[in-house]
């Protein structure tokens, strides 16, 4: 892993079209803003994580499930 | 209840997280049932989808124009739709509100929409604990 120091202000630049800002440091938390083209999608890691781990959970699904689906919301 | 529910071609505009070898799904009805339509393709995944209006009358969900502008121009709509997981008691099911999926059914396009900062999870249930308790 390529380890930088960075200061407030300052940036990185991933390869032509990403740009990673450090925006605030405050207490153990650091704010960073991130510039990438529209086609390159950014998230939090674990919010990554779980909506794969929810996509894959979903897929499960049996096609003989649809007979217990309720129809209508109050029975 | 018999006649032929017409399914639409969806493309995603993105892959959905997960499932990246395919983008080109098909939306249908789920027969005889207003709630419930499977996203299916051919030869990946298939999701059963709900409109979380249905069972969640505030959901809201907020999107900056340009990360839908791959999806939609002014004046297109978008239909609103949630992935649904089925657990083992199906009456468990729940809704991902935090990933929907945004649909503009007239150009067939589609992509699943991250909410960053909202109090939503990829897992609410659509019944409550009562019916929970009591079915399945």
């Amino acid at each position: 892993m390529l380890i930088l120091s960075r200061k407030p202000g300052e940036s990185v630049v991933i390869g032509e079209n990403i740009t990673i800002r450090i925006l605030q440091v405050k207490g153990d938390s650091v704010k960073i803003g991130i510039e990438a083209p529209r086609e390159t999608t950014v998230h939090r890691q674990e919010v990554y994580e779980a909506i794969m781990q929810e996509n894959r959970a979903a897929a499960k699904v049996d096609k003989d499930i649809v007979s217990l689906l309720p129809s209508k919301i109050d029975e | 209840m018999c006649e032929e529910e017409k399914a639409i071609p969806v493309s995603m505009v993105k892959a959905l997280a997960g499932f990246e070898q395919t983008n080109d799904y098909q939306l249908k009805k789920v027969p005889g049932n207003h709630l419930f339509f499977w996203l299916e393709s051919a030869d990946g995944p298939s999701f059963i989808l709900t409109k979380p209006a249905f069972f969640f009358s505030d959901y809201k969900v907020e999107a900056k124009l340009g990360d839908l502008e791959d999806l939609a121009t002014r004046g297109e709509q978008l239909e609103v739709y949630a992935i649904v997981t089925v657990p083992e008691k199906p009456v468990e099911m729940t809704a991902n509100l935090m990933a929907p999926i945004l649909i503009n059914e007239e150009k067939g396009l589609g992509c699943q929409l991250v909410l960053h900062d909202s109090q939503y999870t990829t897992r609410h249930y659509l019944f409550p604990p009562e019916k929970r308790r009591h079915c399945g």
